[in-house]
């Protein structure tokens, strides 16, 4: 597959501006409050468990390698903390 | 969109991920944006200056509205893009990071039958476009 290139990006981010700006509409999710999105999160979990069993998906392993991957983005946040400390 | 369209239109996404996850060999990798690709603000009188800089982007902003319009929005928004290299769907679990510093006010006074509101949002989507078919738009919130 051909790497897009940089006008392609840019003309792709300019279609969504574009679409919202002409639909009136930052963000459909943003119309929904904290506590519904809380809702749905909940339920998701709840109702997506048996959907891994049924699809022969270890959920525990994926959980796993999920933490692995937040644990080196913190890493890697942890160790650009100071540098942005001194920009702010 | 209604909660439960909401609702509906997560739990499809969600499925269709799942369902992805078992198509082929399960591969990961973290993959860290630090440079946006633009950024963009509107009213684009507010920008008083911008830069993009890996880990150093920002945006300093200046803007004082004091009419009372409904449904008056203004935004900055950082942009960053990654586009799939490979010929075959991935799934990509997402989060940010966001620093604001300044000053912000929002006042909403109170009306004779119906009072006034404003609100103040910093918030991460992530967006699926597919330049084949222009532009298929979906949001889907970090599980």
């Amino acid at each position: 597959m051909a790497k897009p290139s940089k006008s392609q990006v840019q003309a792709a981010i300019s279609a969504i501006i574009e679409r919202e700006q002409r639909e009136g509409v930052a963000s459909p999710i943003l119309h929904i409050n904290e506590s519904n999105r809380a809702w749905i999160r909940r339920n998701l979990r709840k109702h997506l468990d048996p959907v891994f069993s049924e699809m022969g998906l270890n959920k525990d392993k994926l959980e796993q390698v999920v933490t692995r991957h937040q644990d080196e983005v913190r890493h890697y946040l942890k160790k650009q903390e100071s540098k942005t400390a001194k920009r702010l | 969109m209604t909660l439960t369209k909401s609702y509906g239109k997560a739990w499809a996404n969600r499925q269709a991920a799942i369902k992805q996850l078992t198509q082929g060999p399960f591969v990961s990798a973290p993959l860290i944006l630090d440079r946006p690709n633009s950024i963009f603000v509107y009213p684009s009188a507010m920008l008083v200056e911008d830069h993009i800089e890996s880990g150093n982007s920002w945006a300093k902003l200046i803007w004082e509205d004091s009419q009372d319009v409904q449904y008056k929005e203004t935004s900055v928004r950082f942009f960053f893009a990654w586009t799939n290299p490979f010929d075959y769907l991935v799934v990509i679990n997402v989060s940010a990071d966001l620093v604001v510093r300044g000053q912000c006010t929002l006042t909403a006074f109170p009306g004779l039958l119906f009072g006034g509101w404003t609100s103040l949002f910093v918030t991460t989507q992530l967006k699926s476009t597919c330049p084949e078919l222009q532009l298929g738009d979906m949001i889907k919130n970090r599980p």
